[in-house]
């Protein structure tokens, strides 16, 4: 038995449409240079932020929703969710020129070191994908949650303080 | 250099006289000009053989580098710094660590599962399509038709597989951290066993529809 649901995929006319969207090009001068952007290079840059955002709030959907998570946990959770987002794309958008200038230094740095090595262009050309794939790793994975908990926690504190929340009531209901 | 302390001569005590004195020998120190362009960190790092491993990884699959990269730093990394920095009340710890396990290993065995497959077919479609001469159903590899197509059927697969995952780690996290921190145990807690009977014993009691509940109690 053999299904071909991807060839059949690629027929469709949705999938025809969307490729044939992500194939436009468009013409943009900028210093007097003019470049050809499709919308695919666009969607390379922008998609990776949109799902991360996606994913976070589909997570907090799914916390507030949950019966079996404690009362008590939900809104530091959700709180450290979003300010993990918002701490990582700032980062990301703040210190976007620092790391290209970097990842710049460390390949011209591996060339001269890699220089009698055998495996010279294997080693480069693995720096130069693996970079941005550790940058976004310790930026979205790492910083912005860290930071994020003692965060978190000290807001739901003042928000208890200023009556906004019980947490008093909440820990009754547990059982 | 040596100062001696026991000399009593004021010149040398004085700086401005010493530096005068010693012009020469301090412009050959200068820090301001021609920085080293290769930093010593670096350069180790690059000669270090585990990192070479990593970065022949990275080029040859730079999917499992990703994982390898995600899953460093989500079950290792990232749990032990969240319980060291202060400012955060234990059980809030507790549970940023376990939910960034948790769902760190869900998303990434539902990458390796369901995801790696789908990018292999497509590639392995893409190959077969370009052998054949002519037009194809399947756009050929090498095209930016295959790309785009590639990018948007792959990422498509992962926003809907987001959702479930999303759901899945909800659950097991609070299924999980339920058992390992119980709630704190209310007043009533005492009294469960007689509870728990006493609920019970209805069912307990349908077999003997003479004996009612309770008739000890009339008589």
């Amino acid at each position: 038995m053999k299904i071909n649901i991807l060839p059949r995929l690629a027929q469709t006319k949705v999938i025809n449409k969307a490729v044939n969207w992500a194939l436009k090009e468009k013409t943009v001068t900028k210093n007097n240079v003019t470049t050809k952007i499709t919308n695919y290079s666009k969607m390379q840059a922008t998609f990776p932020n949109c799902f991360m955002v996606f994913v976070q709030a589909l997570q907090c959907y799914f916390l507030n929703k949950s019966e079996e998570m404690p009362k008590e946990r939900k809104i530091p959770l959700i709180l450290n969710n979003t300010y993990s987002c918002t701490l990582a794309l700032t980062t990301g958008l703040i210190f976007k020129n620092p790391i290209q200038k970097m990842t710049a230094k460390i390949i011209h740095q591996a060339e001269t070191v890699y220089a009698n090595n055998p495996h010279k262009t294997n080693l480069i050309n693995g720096i130069k994908t693996g970079i941005p794939f550790l940058t976004a790793a310790v930026l979205f994975q790492y910083i912005g949650p860290v930071i994020a908990t003692p965060l978190s926690t000290q807001t739901t504190k003042w928000l208890a303080k200023k009556g906004y929340i019980d947490l008093s009531k909440s820990k009754k209901h547990n059982k | 250099m040596k100062i001696n302390i026991n000399n009593t001569n004021p010149k040398q005590l004085n700086y401005k006289s010493n530096n005068k004195n010693n012009k020469n020998s301090f412009n050959n120190v200068s820090f301001k000009s021609a920085p080293p362009k290769h930093s010593p960190i670096i350069d180790k790092l690059l000669k270090n053989k585990f990192t070479q491993r990593l970065f022949k990884l990275a080029d040859i699959n730079p999917f499992a580098f990703n994982i390898v990269a995600l899953a460093t730093t989500c079950i290792i990394l990232r749990p032990a710094t969240i319980m060291v920095v202060p400012g955060s009340s234990k059980e809030d710890k507790k549970y940023a660590a376990g939910k960034s396990i948790i769902s760190s290993a869900i998303a990434n065995t539902s990458r390796v599962v369901l995801c790696l497959p789908l990018a292999l077919s497509v590639a392995k479609l893409g190959k077969e399509a370009a052998q054949k001469a002519g037009e194809t159903k399947f756009p050929k590899i090498g095209t930016p038709k295959f790309e785009s197509f590639n990018y948007l059927v792959n990422n498509g697969f992962s926003v809907i597989l987001a959702i479930a995952t999303s759901a899945l780690m909800v659950t097991t996290v609070a299924k999980v951290m339920n058992k390992l921190m119980p709630p704190p145990k209310n007043k009533n807690q005492d009294n469960f066993t007689k509870n728990y009977l006493y609920e019970n014993s209805e069912q307990f009691f349908k077999g003997f529809p003479k004996i009612k509940k309770g008739s000890a109690d009339e008589n």
